[in-house]
């Protein structure tokens, strides 16, 4: 399976590897997937999932790169003044420019786990040469629904009338500080709005989109369907499709979950992107 | 300071490496080979190694750090590693920054089992070896990961409930990768106790806290003759604790104590 390494952005200073598909197996229309860094783990990804999922969707005639971001993995870390948002943005588009360069690539799909994920919604929706999206473990926010969920696992596990009261209040009572609801776990994230407005444009400009949730982040999604209610307001088509896998963990730590996980990927996109006939 | 990533090795079993060269080249005077752990180690160690390399070459030294066969960007699929392909690697990999450095003088900086393997290579010629957290017992270490992957199982700060369909996992799988009873048997073979000889004329342990687990060991090497020395650092590293098995490894103290080690400052 051929590999090739490119350094690229800003000073030449980040560093990625792309898996080309066999000549045969090559096609112009298909995207090119982009795998973004989850969390600190360096391009090769949560146990190494991006290096083989990469060599998989090449022998299914994907062109697939996984770089590290600035001071990530072997990538240097950037002296500059610019936001991490900002730096993302560059870095991806550098990113997206090199395949174009170098393999011809036009369009893209980007994925992540983790912050990865929450990346790959910023990078999708600020250029329009992606053309798809896989999310693993993305934005969600609490509903009367997973609240009900929540409390009943939690008075299973301990019957304390002071918590569900403080719980209840907060239902009532929401921090105006906080978009969320005391005690549950929320990563640093935007205004659902702003999430809906985003997803909103992708949708209309026909990005195709995977959200996957596992039972790792139990915290803040909790049931099927979460997603949808979430966001209520946006007018998906065709381009949503949406997994909730309650027993995995968030980082796919045992075999057979990555590779449930990886069939489903590499499923989904040949659905999405087929061959030319 | 330039790092080069390039792949080395034959055709089809490419090692991919990354040379961290000094701004100058003149007189190179030493160059170190950086022996990866395995498994979920390895990534936890990635980028302080990174860091290290890069402190080392802007120090004035050579650094290659490499992946071995199926693991990390290197070719095949080996899951947690073949620890008999692993000492192959090594051995290529030292060729290789021999060739691609001229220095006079090599050393081998190992962490975890990339150290416990480098010291059991009698062949490697290196001037100086430095193990950092050596495993020192491969069959030791293989019990406490499965007993690690085990309770992980059972976590239910990871798993809303507990895994019970994959306990099967626990003979095949070591903390995310694929684990199987061929590579846990040659581990076993790995005793950094059962050494007979310094593996280099200089050897330095770098031990973590708590530095007691590695009294015996240091007592042994000490045995062995004169080129023996120990450092321990103050910093914690966690390698047995199940909260920490995702965690980036923090630098701490290491970096100066290597850079010291081969600038004397």
């Amino acid at each position: 399976m051929p590999e090739k390494i490119h350094r690229f952005g800003p000073g030449r200073g980040l560093i990625g590897l792309t898996t080309e598909p066999a000549a045969t197996r090559a096609d112009d229309d298909k995207p090119a997937v982009i795998f973004l860094n989850a969390g600190l783990v360096h391009r090769i990804g949560p146990y190494r999932m991006h290096t083989v999922l990469a060599r998989r969707l090449a022998e299914r005639g994907f062109l697939a790169f996984r770089f590290d971001l600035s001071g990530l993995g072997d990538s240097h870390t950037r002296t500059d003044n610019r936001g991490y948002r900002e730096r993302t943005l560059e870095e991806a588009a550098a990113a997206m420019d090199t395949l174009s360069q170098h393999h011809g690539a036009r369009r893209f799909v980007v994925t992540g786990l983790c912050s990865g994920a929450m990346n790959a919604h910023g990078i999708a929706a600020a250029d329009e040469r992606v053309a798809g999206m896989i999310l693993l473990d993305a934005y969600g926010y609490p509903t009367a629904r997973f609240l009900l969920r929540r409390y009943a696992s939690n008075a299973l596990r301990s019957l304390h009338p002071r918590k569900l009261i403080t719980h209840l209040r907060s239902l009532v009572q929401p921090d105006p500080a906080r978009s969320g609801v005391e005690g549950i776990d929320y990563l640093d994230f935007p205004p659902r709005q702003e999430i809906a407005a985003d997803l909103g444009k992708l949708a209309a400009r026909g990005t195709r989109m995977l959200f996957i949730y596992t039972g790792g982040v139990g915290g803040y999604y909790n049931y099927e369907g979460q997603f949808r209610d979430n966001f209520r307001s946006v007018d998906f088509g065709d381009c949503l499709q949406l997994d909730y896998l309650p027993a995995v963990d968030h980082t796919f730590t045992l075999l057979r979950d990555r590779h449930t996980l990886m069939d489903r990927i590499e499923g989904w996109l040949q659905e999405q992107f087929p061959e030319r006939r | 300071m330039q790092n080069s990533p390039f792949y080395f090795g034959e055709s089809g079993s490419a090692l991919f490496g990354i040379h961290s060269r000094p701004a100058s080249t003149l007189d190179p005077s030493w160059a170190v080979l950086v022996c990866n752990p395995l498994g979920q180690e390895a990534i936890r160690a990635h980028r302080t190694l990174s860091l290290l390399a890069s402190r080392l070459a802007a120090a004035g030294v050579h650094v290659l750090r490499f992946d071995y066969l199926g693991t990390g960007d290197s070719d095949g699929d080996l899951g947690f590693g073949d620890p008999g392909r692993c000492l192959e690697d090594i051995r290529i990999a030292m060729r290789e920054l021999r060739d691609i450095t001229g220095a006079r003088h090599t050393a081998v900086l190992g962490l975890r089992l990339g150290a416990t393997l480098a010291a059991s290579i009698t062949d490697l010629d290196a001037d100086r070896m430095i193990l950092w957290d050596p495993v020192i017992d491969g069959a030791d270490y293989v019990h406490r990961l499965t007993r690690l992957h085990e309770r992980m199982l059972h976590d239910t700060e990871r798993y809303a409930v507990p895994r019970l369909d994959a306990a099967d996992s626990t003979s095949r799988e070591c903390l995310g990768f694929a684990c199987p009873g061929e590579y846990r048997k040659a581990l076993g073979g790995f005793r950094l106790l059962g050494l007979d000889a310094l593996p280099a004329p200089e050897v330095v342990l770098f031990s973590s806290s708590p530095s007691d687990h590695y009294a015996d060991l240091a007592a042994h090497l000490g045995s062995l003759g004169p080129g023996f020395l120990h450092r321990r650092l103050p910093d914690e590293m966690h390698w047995d604790s199940l909260q920490h098995i995702e965690d980036a490894l923090q630098p701490g103290t290491v970096l100066a104590e290597a850079e010291r080690l081969f600038t004397g400052r």
